[in-house]
């Protein structure tokens, strides 16, 4: 591919078709209905970006419940806020970003032990998301629950602590390679003093080391902000991130020549993440085929994902269950690495977790489902139908020949108007290799 | 009472010798039962007569109509307040019922059984147990509807009697009673005693006696037992499933006057069996109820008695956990008292749990705020005093370390006195992070000793007030000799106006709701609670009776 960021023309040999807008809708967001689908399948490429791309006048009803979300003062009510917002989906990539940079800057709860300030990080992450990066990584060097999550809390001039100037290079801001030990020790100076209290950011000079300090190319009275000013600045910095989008976004082993050409476009957009994402997304290396179907779905892909197929409602308490009990607890992330993803999701334990957890939802198990999956089938009386519509309404019809007749095996040995039935052909679809896959 | 000739056993079926004693119903019930003149009605022990024995189940209304109309009476008018879509729903099902019907339900029922009626439930798949011997106020009418439901309800008559059953099959096993009823051979049910009959024009009322060595029978495994209660299980509800387990019948009646009561007994009382000893044994009475709260709950049982010899009531796993947290509560207070002996020994037992509406704050504080809690009971020993504050410190030193570990700021504990007594407050500290303030923020633990009682309750204002109620309220009043819960609704409607926005979120979360959907639910709720001036569930555990009463009174 010549530029694999040239954006993607759709023609009559190459259409923007329901495969595609469902491939956009899952990786730019968490899916979609098959009514939604079709419906952006016809109204072409912009007005699905325009569908996915945050929206500045629209009403965010996650930020007006905020404060009732962290009243109960309880993390499993604020990680189910975040599947609720996922959900709705009114803002898709929002969301979907705020989904990247909880697994970037990941910080668990169980070391911060503060359902409020996980609340704010994560509101942090919708409001600054898809900025500018200099905005959210300054944002985050201030935000309560990663500066106690990385004992930065502790960090004084007295006895520097070098766990958050480590974290912030090799995790956060430049990845491994690009940085010294020097660097780091100089880094950790820079942050003493930045503290919390009273669940906020609050510097301390007292504590802060005011010397001069020697990092990069700089030298003088450094403090944390200027830190992240010159780590962001490096090229190093928009490979890293590069790379992390490429995986997140495209595909689990990206290019050289992508992670250099997306570093250029985020570079050239003044490190504007919207937009260097938005290129990403238009692209034809994104929509090209070997992008497709090229990722394993993460626990929060199938469960979330799989309700907004089924165009349903489902009780976000009981879907952040299912998806903890699948690896993801979200708020509380293995390390600080995150969760690692792609082929670690998966298990002969996950796979059948996976489909137990579908066959419950369709059996309301997991809460009321609303529709009733055999609604879905209304008028569809021949097995070929019911596979043809389940797989649609889950995978976008992109199944071979011998999945769809499975399928209609399972329809043909099911038949009937009762939602038994209709459950029996989801729950075989849902099951499939192919709906593993993102 | 013998008065229908009946003498004879079925097999399998409990000896009809067994009686009922005659229902000590509660004053109010009994005034509402025999407020007013009754018309000439059908002999209903003859109708009683005519349901199959293997009935487990029997009601019995005099004038149903009536009674229908009584309970419309006392349920009031739908609250104005209900969303309009719900009053369109409602009216919409009303208005199909009246069409089904031909008319009002109690227009219908005047009709089909204007002058008395006995269903009988017995055992049947999907329903199709039940079965009614009735005298219409119409007899045309009532067969003309019958003729219209054929395919749905089996009608006979028999003399005046309209008999009718969900099939063939039961209507036939009713014929055949009916017969054996006219030949001077009533089924078992005529026997058996219902309680107060209404004399005079009394307001319509349904009465029924459930047989519970049939049903227990019929239940097998699944029949109550206390063994199969986990521990706080047996601690509330264990002189109830007593009786349900231990009793032969079940009597219970509905009456409607300025309120719809509901009252059951059962003739058994768990004060003989061994789980009585968990009973405070009407040794004291409880703190006097308060109106202005939301709820009021007193158990007449003894957490002394439960934590002293726990072996005794609870399941192994249980006691295991009960000893892991004296070992804990002993160590609090070091080795100067007993947490049973010494702490719960110095205030009388039972104790009572008021929730009582959280204090008008300004709309920057914490968007849920509970409602303030307090538990109050009777100081036995003046001693006890110095042991609950005590224990009060070393909590409070504990929460605070744990706070603190969090990084949240320690609770201000401040002692205070006054002419009401001493107590020990926990105030929090001002709010000064990010957003509005924690749920935290709303509370302010407080322990109050004064006038004779110990109040332990989760805000200082609480406290206060339980306190200057009870200091009202005197001296105490009748041992307590059951269980009284009480809610009211215009104050928990206000509650949850208060804490709206917190709840319909976590409703939306738990139950996959839109925001529009559980916005609906809590107009519907919060119109229905405002709508209830107070529900009261009494039960009184007698020494060979359990009488459990539900009193329901709607705002006027």
């Amino acid at each position: 591919m010549k530029d694999p960021l040239a954006p993607f023309e759709p023609s009559t040999r190459d259409p923007f078709d329901l495969a595609k807008v469902g491939h956009l809708l899952r990786r730019a967001g968490f899916s979609a209905s098959l009514r939604t689908r079709r419906e952006l399948a016809a109204a072409g490429l912009d007005a699905a970006m325009r569908w996915v791309l945050p929206a500045r006048d629209r009403a965010d009803p996650a930020a007006d419940l905020l404060q009732e979300a962290i009243a109960f003062g309880d993390v499993g009510r604020v990680r189910a806020f975040r599947v609720w917002s996922a959900l709705q989906g009114e803002e898709p990539l929002r969301d979907r970003l705020s989904y990247f940079w909880h697994g970037h800057f990941a910080t668990s709860n169980r070391k911060v032990a503060d359902a409020r300030a996980m609340a704010l990080q994560m509101a942090t992450f919708d409001r600054c998301g898809s900025g500018s990066f200099d905005e959210l990584a300054q944002a985050m060097c201030r935000d309560p629950a990663l500066l106690r999550w990385l004992d930065n809390d502790v960090n004084t001039k007295a006895q520097p602590n070098e766990n958050f100037a480590r974290e912030l290079f090799e995790l956060f801001l430049l990845g491994r390679g690009n940085y010294t030990e020097a660097d780091v020790r100089q880094a950790a100076r820079c942050f003493t003093g930045w503290h919390v209290r009273d669940g906020q950011f609050q510097f301390h000079a007292h504590l802060h080391d005011a010397g001069d300090k020697q990092l990069f190319s700089a030298s003088g009275a450094l403090d944390g902000g200027q830190v992240v000013e010159l780590a962001v600045a490096r090229r190093e910095s928009a490979e890293f991130l590069a790379a992390k989008w490429l995986r997140f976004f495209v595909q689990p082993e990206p290019e050289p020549a992508s992670i250099d050409a997306l570093a250029g476009v985020y570079e050239r957009a003044g490190r504007n993440v919207g937009a260097t994402i938005e290129t990403l997304l238009r692209s034809r290396l994104f929509f090209a085929a070997s992008s497709q179907r090229s990722k394993v779905k993460s626990p929060a892909d199938f469960v979330i994902g799989t309700v907004r197929s089924l165009g349903a409602r489902a009780a976000p308490t009981e879907l952040a269950s299912t998806m903890a009990a699948l690896g993801e607890t979200w708020l509380e992330p293995p390390s600080v690495e995150g969760w690692h993803g792609e082929r670690a999701w998966l298990s002969p334990a996950s796979w059948l977790l996976r489909s137990n957890f579908v066959a419950d939802l369709l059996a309301h198990r997991r809460g009321k489902l609303r529709p009733a999956p055999h609604s879905l089938f209304d008028g569809l009386e021949k097995p070929a139908e019911r596979a043809r519509a389940a797989a649609l309404l889950l995978l976008d019809g992109v199944v071979g020949a011998g999945a769809l007749a499975a399928l209609a095996d399972v329809a043909r040995a099911h038949e009937g108007d009762d939602p038994a039935a209709a459950a029996a052909v989801l729950h075989a679809a849902a099951s499939l290799p192919e709906y593993q896959l993102s | 009472m013998r008065s229908c000739g009946y003498h004879g056993r079925i097999m399998g079926l409990p000896d009809s010798s067994r009686r009922p004693p005659a229902l000590p119903l509660l004053p109010a019930f009994w005034l509402a039962l025999t407020g007013s003149a009754a018309v000439a009605q059908a002999d209903l022990v003859a109708l009683r007569g005519m349901m199959p024995d293997e009935v487990v189940l029997a009601m019995e209304v005099e004038q149903p109509g009536e009674a229908l109309r009584s309970l419309d009476a006392a349920a009031g008018a739908m609250p104005a307040s209900l969303p309009a879509a719900l009053q369109a729903q409602i009216a919409l099902g009303v208005t199909a019922l009246a069409v089904a019907l031909g008319g009002t339900p109690a227009a219908f029922a005047d009709r089909i059984a204007g002058k008395g009626a006995v269903v009988g439930l017995a055992p049947a798949p999907r329903g199709e147990g039940w079965l009614v011997a009735a005298v219409p106020g119409d007899l045309a009418a009532a067969r003309a509807w019958c003729e219209r439901h054929a395919d749905r309800v089996h009608c006979a008559a028999a003399g005046d009697v309209l008999l009718l059953a969900p099939t063939a099959a039961r209507l036939e096993a009713l014929r055949t009673q009916a017969e054996a009823q006219g030949r001077g051979s009533p089924g078992r049910w005529a026997g058996v005693d219902f309680g107060v009959r209404p004399s005079g024009a009394g307001v319509a009322l349904v009465r029924g006696v459930c047989d519970l060595v049939s049903l227990r029978r019929l239940l097998g495994a699944k029949a109550p037992d206390l063994e199969r209660l986990d521990g706080p299980a047996r601690f509330v509800l264990s002189p109830f499933v007593h009786a349900l387990a231990a009793g032969d019948w079940l009597q219970f009646g509905v009456a409607a006057g300025e309120q719809i009561v509901v009252e059951a007994r059962a003739d058994a009382s768990v004060r003989a069996a061994p789980f009585g000893g968990l009973l405070a044994h009407g040794a004291h009475a409880a703190p006097p109820p308060i109106d202005t709260g939301l709820a009021y709950a007193s158990l007449d049982r003894s957490f002394r008695s439960l934590l002293r010899d726990p072996g005794r009531f609870l399941p192994a796993t249980d006691v295991l956990a009960v000893q892991g947290f004296l070992s804990i509560a002993d160590a609090l207070d070091g080795a100067q008292s007993s947490f049973v002996d010494d702490l719960l020994g110095g205030l009388d037992e039972p104790a009572a749990l008021y929730v009582l509406p959280a204090a008008a704050g300004d709309g920057d504080g914490p968007p849920l705020v509970l409602p303030g809690i307090a538990i109050a009971a009777r100081i036995a020993d003046a001693a006890v005093e110095r042991i609950l504050f005590r224990f009060a410190q070393v909590l409070s030193t504990i929460v605070n370390a744990e706070r603190a570990q969090k990084g949240l700021r320690p609770f201000l504990m401040r002692r205070r006195h006054d002419e009401t007594g001493d107590g020990l407050v926990a105030e929090p500290r001002p709010w000064r992070g990010p957003g509005r303030p924690p749920i935290d923020s709303g509370l302010s633990p407080t322990l109050w000793c004064g006038q004779g009682w110990a109040v332990l309750s989760t805000t200082e204002d609480a406290a206060v007030r339980v306190l200057a109620h009870l200091a009202q309220a005197g001296p105490a009043g009748a041992p307590a000799r059951g269980d009284v819960l009480a809610l009211h609704g215009p104050a928990i409607a206000a509650a949850l106006t208060q804490n709206r926005a917190a709840l319909q979120l976590a409703r939306m979360l738990d139950e996959g709701e839109t925001a529009a959907a559980a916005e609906r639910f809590f107009d519907a709720a919060i119109a229905v609670a405002a709508g209830l001036h107070a529900v009261v569930v009494r039960a009184e555990i007698g020494e060979a009776d359990t009488t459990l009463q539900l009193t329901v009174e709607v705002v006027r």
